[in-house]
C-alpha cells in the first residue's frame, strides 16, 4: 500500500493507493504549518476510513512546504555567511535593480542573512583559479572565531571564483567543522558551483537558511511516524520532480524548496502517457496562485535558476511558472474605472468574502459563486458553507457599483480579467520556448482548475482540456510517480571543440560512481539505476546556457561529443529562433542525474455509476457571457457518470474535491479511468 | 476620488482584458530579446526596452525595464515617420534609427521599429531599443563627456530600413561592422532586437485576427483614453498651483560652472505644464540632453510622483505639456554632443520631482542619487590565458554602471544600492567582469552613513574598487554629485545625503581624488580605482526615527 501526503498552505491532501484491492482513497485535512501534526492526523484519518493498520503502508511519499514557508516568512535559520573580503553586501545589493521602475516606495526583498551576520575573509582567487591573496592559517583562525561568536545555526561559505577552485572554501570548512561540530556548513562549491557571485551566494545562503528547519521538521516527523507504528519507507519530494531519502533531503535541503508544485507535474506526465497526449500544459490553480508547466514529448523541462520571491535561486527545478491568480485573487476598480484582479489575494484568512470569515473583498471564488458555478453547500471543504449573499455583496459594493454594471457582468468581468492573465501566462510559457500552444492539451487540476480552465479553451484556442479523476488532490496523487533522484553539477569551462572523452571521464567518473553508490545504499538495485549526463552550453561570448543531454551511454563517448555541438545549435534555433552553426560553442558545466526507479502505481479503472443513463441531479442558473441571460445548467454528480459518458454544456459536474464547469458549446466526456475531457462541441 | 461610470461598462471590461494582452506581448518581446542577446549589457544588465505602438505611433503597451528608453519611443517614432513615411513600410521591414536629433536618445541606444499587417492593413507597430556596448567613436563604449559634436559619438543611423521585406540590407551591416569595436556583439544584439520585434509581430497578427481589425483599433483607442483618463483623475487630486525647482550638476568638462536644470510646474485641474525656462544654454560637451530624453524623464517623474499605479501608455502623457527652449542643455541644437546625457537626464527627473513635491503633500519623497557612477574601459587584454592564436591579445570594451541610494519616502527608508530613475540596470557581476576583461573588482559594498538622516533614512550609496590587470588600457571614470550643492536632497525635515567621490591609485603612493569626469586615463597595471556614488536624501524629522530603527541601523552598521 502506498500513501502520499502533500502539504499545502491551507490543506494537507492524502491519497492512498491500495493496488491489491484496486482502490484509491483521498483525504483532506487542515495543514499545521511547521509541524508534522496535520500529516499524522491525516494519516490516522485515512487509515481509519480505509480500515487498514498504519503498519500496512509500505511506501510513503511526502511533499512539504516547510522550506518554502521558512523562506517566504523569513523564519529560517540564523545563518553566518562567509564571503571574500570586499563583498559583505552581496546580498544587500543584489543586482541593484528596483522592483518597480515607476514606484518611489516599492521595497526590495529582505536578504536571507542580515549584514551583521556576514563575515569577510581575506583571500582572493583569480578567474583562472590561481591565488591572488593566499588564505593564511591565522586568517582562518580569525574567521572561525568571528563566525562562532555569531552563534549560527548554519554556516554558508561563498568565496569569489570558488567554482573554479574550491581549495579556500574547503580549508575553511574543515576548520569550521572542527570548531562547530554540530552546525551544518554549506559551501558554494558544493551547492551551486557556478559563475556569478550574487545568485551563487544567495543560493548557498538559502541552503543554510532552510537546512535547519528542514532537518527539524523531517526528524520530528520521522519520529512521530515511528511512534505511530508507520514502518513505511519514506521519501520526500524534490523541486526537480525526483524524490529524496530522508538523509538525501537533509544533505541537500534546497532540493525541497520548490517541491510544492512538482507532484502535479509528475502526475500529469504519467496521465499524459496513459492518455497518449504528447504535449500538455499543466494548469494547477489553487487559492493564491496558478502554476503552469509545459510537457513536451512526454517530458517536463528543468529550470536551472529562478527568482523566488524576488531572490535568485540556482538549483535544478521543474520549469514551472507561477502567476498570482487563484481562487482568492481580489478584484478591485481603479479611479479611472479600470478593473484589476490580483496580485493581492485573500488567502485562507480571511479568505474570500463568501467564507464569512471577515473578508470583504470580492475574489474570483466569490465571482464563481455569484455566477452559479459553485454550489454553496458542496464546496471542497466540508466545514465550510459558502455564503452567496456575502459574495454578491462584495462584488456589488467593490466592482458592480463603481463600474455601473449589473452583478453578473461585474463577476464575469473579474473572471475575464483573471482568465486574461492566465492565458497570457500559458501563451508565453509555450511561445517563449518556440512552441505553438495549439499543439498542446491543457491539463487542469487544483481546487479551482475545473471552474476556470474551461474558459481558456476558447481564449487560447487549445483543442482539449483534460481533468484527472480527483483534481483537488491530484498533486498529492502525483507524488506517487516520483523516482529517487540525485544530481550534481561539475564546473567544466572548455570550448566544445577541445573536449575529449578522457576529459569527460575525469570530470564525471568519480561523481557518477558516488551517485551510483548513494542509490545502492538506498536499496536501488543496479538494474533500476539510470544515469544521465548533460552539459550546460553556450556560444562563446554569450552569458546564458542551454542544457543539452548526452546520449544514454554511461559516460559521454567520442561520438556523443561530436554530436553535441549540432544538438546545441538545434536547441538554440528552437529556443531563440536562430542559430549560428559556425559560431564557437563552449561547455560551462557538466551535470549528472542519477535516478533510482521506484515501482509506479497505475491509474485505477473507473468504477462506473449505477446507471448508464446520464441523469442530472438538478439544475441551476449560471451566467457565462457578458451581458448574457442566465442559462439553465444541468448539475451532475461525477460519481453518477458512467465511463464514456458525454455531457453537453452548459453543465456542472460536482465531486467531493472540486467542481467542473462545462460551458455552452462545450462537451465533456468521461473515460474509463475517470478523466474528464472537455472540447468545443 | 469617484470613478466615472463608463458610457459602456461592458466595453470597458473588454478594454481591460485587451490591455493585459498587449502588455503580455510586450513582456514576451522582452524575454525573446534578452534570451537572444549577445552582450552582458543586455543579458546581465537589462539595458534594453520593448514596446507595442498604434499605427499612429502612440505607445500602446511596454515591458517595464528602462524608463528613460521607453519614454523616447513615441518621439523617435514621430521623427522616423517623417523621414520614412509609415505608408512606405512593408511586411518584414525593420526600420532603424539612433539619431539624437531625430527623436532618439544617445547613439548607443539603437531604436528599431517594424510594422504589423493583417490582410494588407497596418494594425500596429513594434519597437525595441537596446544599448549597444560600442558604436565606434573616439573612446571605447562610444560616449565621452568631452565630445563637442555628435559626429564624435560613433555611427549615426538616420531613419532607414535595416531589413526590407524580411531581407537584410547587407551594406548597412557591413558598414556597421567596420565602424564598431566589437562587430560580433553589435550584430548579435541587433539580431536579438529583431527577434523581439518578430515575436510581437507574430503575436499581434494572431490577436488582431481574433478581434478583427476594426475592433482591435477601437480597443486600442480605448486603452489610450483610459491611460489619459487615469492620469487626469490622479492630477485632479492635487491642488492647482505653481512650483519651481533648480538642480545644479557638475560640468567639469566645458566649464567650471555647474549646469542648471530649472523647471517650473503649473498644475491646472487635470493638466500639467512643465517649463524649463532658466535652464543653462547648451554647452560644448556630451552632457547635453536630447529633447526626446527630456520629454522621457518628465513623463517618468510625473508618473512616479503622481500616478505610479497603472501601466504606462501614450494616453498617460497627453495631459503633460513640456516647454523647453531650443539651444539649452535640455533641447540642444545639432550638432551638439549628447552621448553622456544620462548625467543630465537624471537631474531632469530630480528637478521635476522637487517641483512636484509641494503638490503631493503627505505622500512625499526625498531625492535619490543621480551620481551615475560609471566606468568605461577598452584596450587589449594581454593576460596570457586570454591570448588567441599566434599570441594575439583580444581587444575588449566594458561598461560598468553602479547604483546608489534611493530617496526615503513617507512610506519608509530609501532603498540601499539601487540604480535610480531613468535607469534600472543590473550591476555587472565581478566574476563576469574579470572573465571578459582584465579588470578585477576588489570590493562592492554599501557606504555606511551615506544616506540622509530622517524619520526615514535615505538609502545608502555604493562603492566599487577595481584593479587594472593590464597596461595600456583606456580608462574613463565618471561620478557626479561630488560637490556640496549637488547632494541628494532631504525632504520634510530629513537630511541630505553624503557626497559621491572617485579616486585613483587607491592605497598606492599616488592616491588622488578624481573629478566628476576623468577621460582617457591610462594608468599602469596594478592601479586601483574607486567609484563611490551618493546616498539618498532622508525624509521627515530625524527626531521621529523610532528607537528600533536606530538600533537596527547601529546593529547592521548602516550608519
Amino acid at each position: 500500500m502506498r500513501l502520499s501526503v502533500d502539504v499545502g498552505g491551507t490543506f494537507t491532501d492524502l491519497v492512498l493507493v491500495d493496488a491489491a484491492n484496486d482502490r484509491l482513497m483521498v483525504e483532506k485535512v487542515s495543514s499545521t504549518p511547521g509541524s508534522g501534526e496535520g500529516v499524522i492526523r491525516g494519516i490516522r484519518e485515512i487509515a481509519r476510513k480505509a480500515e487498514i493498520g498504519l503498519g500496512e503502508i509500505e511506501l510513503l511519499f511526502h511533499g512539504s512546504t516547510v522550506a518554502t514557508n521558512a523562506w517566504l516568512t523569513r523564519t529560517g535559520a540564523r545563518v553566518a555567511l562567509i564571503v571574500t573580503e570586499g563583498f559583505r553586501d552581496i546580498l544587500e545589493i543584489g543586482d541593484q535593480r528596483r522592483p518597480k521602475v515607476y514606484s518611489l516606495t516599492a521595497q526590495k526583498p529582505v536578504p536571507l542573512v542580515p549584514r551583521s551576520q556576514v563575515v569577510e575573509v581575506r583571500e582572493r582567487l583569480d578567474v583562472y583559479g590561481k591565488t591572488v591573496i593566499a588564505l593564511s592559517d591565522a586568517e582562518i583562525d580569525r574567521v572561525v572565531a568571528a563566525t562562532a561568536a555569531l552563534e549560527p545555526e548554519a554556516v554558508a561559505v561563498s568565496l569569489i571564483f570558488s567554482f573554479v577552485n574550491s581549495d579556500h572554501e574547503r580549508r575553511l570548512a574543515d576548520r569550521l567543522r572542527a570548531a562547530l561540530p554540530d552546525t551544518p556548513i554549506y559551501l558554494a562549491s558544493d551547492v551551486n558551483p557556478q559563475m556569478k557571485e550574487y545568485p551563487r551566494t544567495n543560493t548557498t545562503a538559502a541552503a543554510a537558511y532552510v537546512g535547519p528547519p528542514v532537518a527539524r521538521y523531517t526528524l520530528s516527523l520521522e519520529r512521530a511516524l515511528g511512534d505511530e507504528g508507520v514502518a513505511a519507507r519514506l521519501v520526500y519530494m524534490r523541486s526537480d520532480g525526483g524524490a529524496a531519502t530522508p538523509e538525501g533531503v537533509r544533505d541537500n535541503p534546497l532540493n525541497m524548496l520548490l517541491s510544492g508544485p512538482a507532484g502535479g507535474v509528475l502526475g500529469a506526465l504519467e496521465a499524459a502517457r496513459l492518455l497518449a497526449l504528447e504535449n500538455v500544459i499543466t494548469f494547477d490553480m489553487g487559492g493564491t496562485s496558478t502554476d503552469l508547466a509545459l510537457i513536451r514529448q512526454n517530458s517536463a523541462a528543468l529550470d536551472r535558476s529562478r527568482l523566488v520571491d524576488g531572490l535568485p535561486l540556482s538549483i535544478p527545478m521543474l520549469e514551472i511558472s507561477a502567476i498570482s491568480a487563484g481562487g482568492g485573487s481580489i478584484g478591485h476598480v481603479d479611479p479611472a474605472g479600470g478593473l484589476h484582479v490580483g496580485p493581492q489575494s485573500a488567502g485562507s484568512t480571511p479568505g474570500p468574502a463568501c467564507y464569512g470569515r471577515g473578508g470583504e473583498d470580492p475574489t474570483l471564488t466569490d465571482a464563481a459563486l455569484v455566477l452559479g458555478y459553485l454550489d454553496p453547500a458542496a464546496f471542497a471543504d466540508p466545514q465550510l458553507r459558502l455564503s452567496r449573499d456575502a459574495a454578491a455583496a462584495a462584488v456589488t459594493e467593490k466592482i458592480a457599483r463603481p463600474l455601473g454594471l449589473g452583478l453578473a457582468d461585474a463577476a464575469l468581468g473579474m473572471v475575464a480579467i483573471g482568465i486574461a492573465s492566465m492565458s497570457e501566462a500559458v501563451r508565453s510559457l509555450s511561445l517563449e520556448r518556440g512552441y505553438d500552444p495549439h499543439e498542446f492539451a491543457l491539463f487542469a487540476f487544483g481546487g479551482a482548475g475545473g471552474i476556470f480552465a474551461p474558459f481558456l479553451l476558447d481564449e487560447i484556442g487549445i483543442g482539449q482540456l483534460v481533468l484527472p479523476p480527483h483534481p483537488g488532490v491530484f498533486a498529492a496523487m502525483g507524488l506517487q510517480f516520483a523516482d529517487i533522484r540525485h544530481s550534481r553539477q561539475v564546473p567544466f569551462l572548455h570550448p566544445v571543440s577541445k573536449v575529449t572523452e578522457a576529459m569527460c571521464a575525469e570530470a564525471l567518473g568519480a561523481v557518477t560512481q558516488e551517485l551510483r553508490d548513494s542509490l545502492g545504499r538506498e536499496g536501488i538495485a543496479a538494474e533500476h539505476q539510470k544515469i544521465g549526463h548533460t552539459a550546460d552550453m553556450r556560444y562563446v561570448g554569450q552569458y546564458h546556457e542551454l542544457n543539452i543531454a548526452f546520449s544514454e551511454a554511461d559516460l559521454p563517448t567520442g561520438a556523443d561529443l561530436a554530436a553535441l555541438a549540432a544538438r546545441f545549435h538545434a536547441a538554440h534555433e528552437t529556443a531563440y529562433g536562430y542559430a549560428d552553426p559556425q559560431g564557437p560553442v563552449e561547455i560551462v558545466n557538466l551535470r549528472v542525474d542519477a535516478t533510482g526507479r521506484i515501482e509506479k502505481p497505475k491509474f485505477a479503472r473507473f468504477d462506473a455509476g449505477a446507471s448508464d443513463a446520464v441523469r442530472p441531479r438538478g439544475h441551476r442558473d449560471i451566467v457565462t457571457e457578458l451581458g448574457g441571460a442566465p442559462q439553465r445548467a444541468a448539475i451532475y454528480r461525477k460519481a453518477d457518470l458512467p465511463a464514456c459518458a458525454a455531457v453537453s454544456g452548459p453543465a456542472i459536474i460536482e465531486q467531493e474535491d472540486t467542481t467542473i464547469l462545462v460551458l455552452p458549446n462545450q462537451i465533456a466526456r468521461t473515460n474509463e479511468y475517470g478523466f474528464v475531457s472537455i472540447k468545443r462541441g | 476620488m469617484d470613478g466615472p461610470v463608463a458610457a459602456d461598462p461592458v466595453a470597458a471590461l473588454a478594454r481591460d482584458v485587451f490591455q493585459k494582452r498587449m502588455i503580455g506581448i510586450a513582456e514576451e518581446m522582452s524575454s525573446a530579446l534578452r534570451r537572444a542577446a549577445y552582450s552582458s549589457i543586455i543579458w546581465d544588465m537589462y539595458d534594453y526596452s520593448c514596446a507595442v505602438l498604434t499605427p499612429a505611433g502612440e505607445l500602446l503597451a511596454q515591458a517595464e525595464t528602462i524608463p528613460a528608453q521607453l519614454g523616447v519611443i513615441e518621439t523617435a517614432c514621430a521623427h522616423v515617420a517623417r523621414k520614412v513615411p509609415i505608408s512606405s513600410w512593408e511586411e518584414g521591414d525593420i526600420i532603424i534609427c539612433n539619431d539624437p536629433y531625430q527623436g532618439c536618445t544617445h547613439t548607443p541606444d539603437i531604436v528599431l521599429f517594424s510594422p504589423v499587417f493583417v490582410g494588407g492593413d497596418l494594425v500596429a507597430l513594434t519597437s525595441t531599443i537596446a544599448h549597444h556596448v560600442d558604436l565606434g567613436g573616439k573612446t571605447p563604449c562610444t560616449t565621452a563627456p568631452d565630445n563637442t559634436e555628435v559626429f564624435g559619438e560613433g555611427v549615426i543611423f538616420p531613419p532607414m530600413k535595416l531589413l526590407k521585406a524580411g531581407k537584410p540590407v547587407d551594406e548597412i551591416f557591413v558598414l556597421l561592422a567596420n565602424n564598431v569595436r566589437n562587430p560580433e556583439a553589435c550584430a548579435g544584439d541587433l539580431r536579438a532586437q529583431i527577434a523581439g520585434c518578430r515575436t510581437a509581430e507574430r503575436r499581434l497578427r494572431d490577436v488582431v485576427q481574433g478581434y478583427g481589425p476594426e475592433r482591435f483599433a477601437e480597443l486600442t483607442r480605448n486603452v489610450l483614453d483610459y491611460g489619459e483618463n487615469y492620469v487626469r483623475m490622479a492630477l485632479r487630486q492635487f491642488p492647482n498651483g505653481e512650483s519651481s525647482a533648480v538642480v545644479r550638476i557638475e560640468d567639469g568638462v566645458a566649464s567650471s560652472e555647474p549646469m542648471t536644470v530649472a523647471c517650473r510646474v503649473r498644475l491646472t485641474d487635470d493638466a500639467i505644464e512643465v517649463d524649463f525656462a532658466g535652464t543653462s544654454p547648451q554647452r560644448p560637451h556630451g552632457l547635453n540632453c536630447p529633447f526626446s530624453s527630456t520629454i522621457s524623464m518628465v513623463n517618468y517623474a510625473v508618473k512616479a510622483a503622481m500616478s505610479p499605479g497603472i501601466p504606462q501608455n501614450g494616453g498617460c502623457s497627453r495631459p503633460v505639456r513640456i516647454l523647453c527652449e531650443e539651444g539649452t542643455i535640455l533641447n540642444p541644437r545639432r550638432p551638439a554632443a549628447v552621448g553622456s546625457r544620462h548625467f543630465t537626464q537624471q537631474a531632469v527627473a530630480e528637478a521635476v520631482l522637487i517641483a512636484l513635491r509641494p503638490f503631493v503633500g503627505e505622500t512625499g519623497y526625498a531625492g535619490s542619487q543621480i551620481s551615475f557612477p560609471s566606468l568605461k574601459i577598452g584596450g587589449f587584454d594581454t593576460r596570457s590565458e586570454r591570448s588567441g592564436p599566434e599570441g594575439m591579445a583580444p581587444y575588449f570594451t566594458v561598461t560598468d554602471i553602479m547604483g546608489g541610494g534611493g530617496g526615503a519616502t513617507h512610506a519608509g527608508d530609501g532603498l540601499d544600492g539601487i540604480d535610480t530613475h531613468g535607469s534600472n540596470c543590473a550591476i555587472l557581476s565581478a566574476e563576469i567582469m574579470e572573465l571578459v576583461c582584465p579588470v578585477r573588482v576588489l570590493r562592492t559594498e554599501l557606504v555606511a552613513a551615506s544616506g540622509g538622516d530622517g524619520e526615514f533614512r535615505g538609502g545608502l550609496g555604493m562603492r566599487r574598487e577595481y584593479e587594472l590587470l593590464c597596461d595600456g588600457l583606456n580608462v574613463n571614470v565618471y561620478v557626479q554629485q561630488q560637490s556640496d550643492y549637488n547632494r541628494s536632497w532631504g525632504s520634510a525635515g530629513g537630511g541630505e545625503s553624503s557626497s559621491a567621490r572617485a579616486a585613483l591609485d587607491v592605497g598606492g603612493p599616488g592616491e588622488r581624488a578624481l573629478p566628476p569626469k576623468s577621460i582617457g586615463l591610462s594608468p599602469p597595471a596594478g592601479t586601483r580605482i574607486l567609484l563611490e556614488g551618493a546616498g539618498g536624501g532622508g525624509y521627515g524629522d530625524p527626531a521621529r526615527r523610532g528607537a528600533a530603527a536606530r538600533e537596527r541601523d547601529r546593529q547592521e552598521k548602516y550608519v
